[in-house]
């Protein structure tokens, strides 16, 4: 009777997991657990767990950096992390700060996952240093930026979760 | 020791100078500022204010209780004189860091 027990409450965990949506966007979702705390602190949505977070905002061109206005420039900005060629066609000032920013995320030798669907393209990547992810998922309109602060598995099941709609 | 209200003004108007007016709800505490030195110290660009710290300090170390009153005391208000400078020079890692103060804020 307990054998039976564990294992439906062993299929009704599994079923749970990631069985919530997150719709950020007429074009995107995010896949979750329940988390144990959830906050909502300006542009920031987080989802805390035991041991780990993550947390979504729509990128604001005018906040990423103090006194910089990114605006218009945002999806370029951030594929210019991942992608030397588009950072080459910068200014040379713009090109230095994302060279220092692509350092701060732990990027180098293409070591960063990049996925890109029909609407959607999602660049990410995770630095085991910091125990710390950054997945950008750009849409024709707006970057989403998704932090995580975990292990390198939270950060794979994170970008798996990512779906069009 | 905490930090006194001098101090806490001159390291809320260095962190509102690069996170913005959400700072203003954020309480200026030991916490806040070892997560300030943290930004500082990983900033390769900032490394003059670093030199104001003694060495060796350990990794992990609480710098609000390892810096004496008078070393916060100057690096507190060097960020505040020249924020402008330090605010340039630690862009790309507060970036990196804007949950680490968000979660800190929030008590998370």
């Amino acid at each position: 009777m307990n054998k039976l027990i564990s294992f439906l409450l062993f299929i009704f965990s599994v079923s749970c997991y990631g069985s919530e949506e997150l719709i950020i966007s007429s074009q995107t979702t995010v896949g979750y657990e329940q988390p144990q705390v959830t906050s909502h602190a300006g542009n920031i949505l987080m989802m805390k767990y035991d041991g780990w977070y993550f947390s979504h905002e729509i990128m604001d061109p005018v906040k990423i950096y103090p006194s910089i206005d990114l605006t218009g420039l945002e999806k370029d900005y951030v594929k210019s992390l991942f992608e030397l060629p588009v950072r080459q066609t910068f200014p040379k000032w713009l090109s230095e700060l994302s060279t220092e920013q692509a350092d701060v995320f732990g990027l180098s030798d293409n070591n960063f996952d990049h996925k890109k669907l029909n609407k959607i393209e999602i660049y990410a990547i995770y630095d085991p240093e910091s125990d710390k992810g950054n997945v950008f998922i750009i849409e024709e309109n707006q970057v989403h930026h998704l932090n995580i602060s975990g292990g390198k598995d939270k950060y794979t099941m994170l970008i798996n979760s990512i779906k069009e709609r | 020791m905490s930090l006194d209200n001098i101090e806490q003004n001159n390291l809320k108007t260095f962190l509102e100078s690069v996170y913005g007016s959400q700072v203003n709800s954020w309480l200026m505490n030991d916490d806040m500022f070892d997560l300030t030195y943290v930004l500082l110290q990983k900033s390769k660009r900032c490394s003059d204010i670093m030199d104001l710290v003694p060495r060796p300090m350990s990794p992990g170390k609480s710098a609000a209780k390892y810096l004496t009153k008078e070393i916060k005391n100057i690096i507190l208000r060097t960020l505040k004189d020249r924020k402008q400078h330090y605010k340039s020079c630690v862009a790309t890692v507060s970036w990196s860091m804007k949950m680490d103060f968000i979660n800190k804020a929030n008590g998370l």
